[in-house]
């Protein structure tokens, strides 16, 4: 291993070890080096890095045997460029291993891999079935949806998060290189995250903070509660993963910048300029609906205070949000394609997820913005230690 | 964690930072010339280091990396011109190695034997290098097989022209399918049979009138006629054309030569084409044939992969991997599996064929 790997994990373990809370406030920009190993997969916990992009597959895999084989090698891959490294020189057996797009040595440090399941992966063909999560299926069609069903769903879901864009790019090429003829791409999306502008959480481009009521990511008891799947519902291999639920939503921001401030303020529920609630000064104070039942201060079908009503029988529903911007050029009338990568993760995706989108249906909101693609996947349990490989419980 | 297995991989990271071992370069400069050949080489150590090399000499050059016995390879530097440098990174094992130098229009080399002691392990195992007098004989037979096909290829284009004459179109359409197919299979990759390929398979790329333009001839401009129900008059001159250019290359190719180097890349460069041109569907002109398209590639790949076996077997572990998705592949395009799954496939063999084209690359090393 080289000096730059070694130093990497070592690194890497010191950070762990030394407790630095993971994005205990979305948008904090204390970050931190990934750590590869442990209960839960890298990239979920910690603040959203700068640059990503989502890469949804099929499995081309003609059997369990090479579901397995193929995981292996995605985690031979992640492990490598998580922690970073020399390529080694194949001399004249190959063409070079590695890209080369990040120099002849990939520092690492700053990536994140992470790897789901569709429920189509627990069709027939692996004998799979009985394994599946209880709740993983295709993903739901909402109301005010436009879900395009080739831009939706697949097998397999690989994030790759990282400080860099061009660390991304060298992750999705290793990736599809490594899996050529296993994994074959159905859809991808691209996403950013904004730095504070100026303090807080990341802007997405309504021009608002997002993620800001975010459940505290440092906190393990409410992650417990809140995010990592365990229990007797779901199958004993699942303890440890989560849902993911990645929902691509265009926003229609022509439309967005020919709106009043007033009335962009009241579809959201928060101030644009400070992120702060109607009933606060700053953006973390918490929102108050208690003496608001008319919807006075906030109003009642105001973003924010239908995806999260502050009430007791509410609190369970939180999820741990993880979104990207995202920004594809132009359709073909020439108006922009940019939107968010909502993603979010959590325990039960019926109680928390789905429960929340039902309560939004026909939100002001939905005039402005439009989702078309995304999908239910599983993030599955961490890898424990160096021989640990994706979906080993899974397949054991 | 409990803080003393902090305290001990703190203490590790300082001795590495502090010894510096690893950064260390290699060597001084290593000589790449005739005379002084691998000279520099001071201080053997295992690991991953980086060799600084430098062409002294008055000719350029490429230099070897190799197990100082055999002369299997472990890297390699080319292309490198007098007074110029580059840097070789490996990580290195234990074991006794010789650096080879091959300068232009001067013999091989061999620098001194370095030891490098230990057990380590290092990185990838070295190869025994492939030379141009090993592929001569190769390239040879290829070309008389490629040859031989042409000759078959004349009489089923004949057929062709005359059916078109004819207006028997159903019937040409069959002739069509057929010729091309055997077309395919000669692997007419990367213009590996020059203008007389690009005339005999061009498409309309790079044409600005498209099927109407003068310029598109041979197989393609027959297909877009022929299925879309051209008139003879204007089909038949086409059809002509194609007879007479493929006639001319079959009498012409018995006394051309095949380059051993073109032999080392045919074999995934057929491949390559078809995923980039045929599995897309840009080179179908109405006939609907790019699976058989590709189905006759596969089939000129099989014969070279039969055919460069002697070379692969000991210096390829993958080697019967590929050949197993070789056969996957030719199964599921013979089955018209869904084109995600042929495309998967053939994606699977290009990348198990990549090796194939550097480990034949013919090199002068001894």
């Amino acid at each position: 291993m080289s000096e730059v790997g070694r130093r990497g994990f070592l690194t890497g373990t010191m950070a762990a070890a030394g407790g630095i809370a993971l994005g205990a406030v979305a948008g904090d920009a204390a970050r931190t080096r990934e750590t590869f190993h442990g209960a839960h997969q890298a990239g979920i916990l910690s603040a959203p890095r700068p640059a990503a992009a989502l890469l949804s597959f099929d499995l081309a895999t003609r059997d369990r045997g090479e579901l397995a084989a193929l995981l292996k090698t995605l985690t031979g891959r992640a492990r490598f460029l998580t922690a970073g490294g020399t390529a080694p020189n194949p001399g004249i057996a190959s063409p070079p291993d590695d890209s080369g797009i990040l120099g002849p040595t990939v520092r690492g440090g700053d990536l994140a891999v992470t790897v789901s399941l569709g429920s189509s992966a627990f069709d027939g063909r692996f004998g799979l079935a009985a394994r599946k999560p209880a709740q993983l299926r295709a993903m739901d069609e909402f109301p005010n949806d436009d879900l395009d069903r080739s831009q939706c769903d697949g097998d397999l879901l690989v994030q790759i998060a990282a400080d860099e864009p061009d660390t991304v790019v060298h992750a999705i090429r290793d990736v599809t290189r490594h899996s050529a003829g296993l994994l074959v791409p159905r859809w991808r999306i691209d996403g950013t995250s904004p730095p504070p502008r100026p303090s807080g959480g990341p802007r997405n481009y309504l021009g608002f903070k997002d993620g800001t009521a975010n459940p505290d990511a440092g906190d393990h008891a409410l992650m417990d509660q809140l995010v990592w799947v365990t229990g007797a519902a779901e199958p004993a291999w699942a303890a440890g993963g989560s849902y993911q639920v990645v929902r691509v939503i265009r926003m229609l921001t022509e439309f967005w910048d020919r709106v009043s401030i007033s009335e962009q303020e009241r579809m959201i529920g928060r101030r644009r300029d400070s992120g702060a609630p109607f009933t606060g000064r700053v953006e973390h104070d918490i929102p108050d609906y208690t003496n608001d039942p008319g919807g006075d201060a906030t109003p009642l079908d105001a973003h924010i205070r239908l995806a999260n009503p502050r009430t007791k029988a509410t609190d369970g529903q939180r999820i741990l949000r993880r979104s990207f911007n995202y920004d594809r050029g132009i359709d073909r009338n020439g108006s922009l394609d940019m939107g968010l990568v909502f993603t979010s993760y959590q325990r039960d995706l019926d109680r928390q997820f789905v429960t929340i989108q039902k309560r939004l249906a026909h939100e002001p909101l939905v005039d402005y913005i439009s989702p078309v693609g995304g999908g239910y996947f599983f993030a599955l349990p961490g890898l424990h230690d160096d021989r640990d490989w994706y979906g080993r419980a899974l397949l054991s | 964690m409990s803080p003393a297995p902090i305290a001990l991989l703190v203490a590790g990271a300082l001795v590495i930072a502090l010894c510096g071992c690893t950064t260390a370069p290699a060597s001084t400069t290593i000589s790449v010339s005739a005379e002084h050949c691998g000279e520099g080489w001071t201080r053997p150590h295992s690991g991953q280091q980086t060799f600084p090399l430098a062409n002294d000499d008055i000719a350029s050059g490429e230099v070897y990396l190799t197990e100082a016995k055999t002369g299997d390879v472990y890297a390699y530097v080319d292309d490198l011109a007098p007074g110029s440098t580059a840097n070789l990174r490996i990580d290195l094992g234990s074991g006794r190695y010789a650096f080879r130098c091959a300068i232009t229009d001067r013999g091989v080399a061999v620098g001194p034997t370095v030891t490098v002691g230990g057990h380590a392990e290092g990185g990838p195992k070295p190869v025994k290098p492939v030379s141009e007098q090993d592929l001569i004989p190769l390239a040879q037979q290829y070309q008389r097989w490629v040859a031989t096909r042409l000759t078959l290829l004349v009489p089923l284009v004949d057929a062709l022209d005359h059916d078109i004459r004819a207006g028997d179109y159903p019937v040409a359409k069959t002739d069509w399918l057929s010729a091309h197919s055997a077309w395919a299979q000669l692997g007419a990759a990367y213009d590996a049979f020059g203008g007389a390929g690009a005339a005999i398979d061009g498409t309309t790329e790079g044409l600005p009138q498209g099927i109407a333009d003068p310029a598109f001839i041979g197989f393609h401009r027959v297909e877009s006629g022929l299925w879309s129900g051209e008139p003879v008059a204007t089909l038949a001159p086409a059809a002509g054309e194609l007879a007479t250019d493929v006639a001319a290359l079959s009498a012409g190719f018995g006394t051309q030569q095949i380059e051993p180097l073109d032999l080392s890349v045919r074999a995934h460069e057929i491949v390559e084409d078809g995923l980039r041109f045929d599995l897309d569907g840009t080179t179908d002109y109405g006939s609907g044939s790019t699976l058989a398209t590709v189905g006759a590639e596969l089939a000129g790949t099989a014969v070279l992969l039969d055919l460069l076996k002697p070379i692969l077997r000991p210096r390829y572990p993958g080697l019967d991997q590929t050949e197993h998705d070789l056969e996957v592949a030719q199964a599921d395009v013979h089955a018209a599996a869904t084109r995600t799954l042929v495309v998967a496939d053939i994606s699977r063999l290009a990348a198990d064929l990549a090796p194939v084209a550097s480990i034949c690359e013919p090199r002068r090393t001894s």
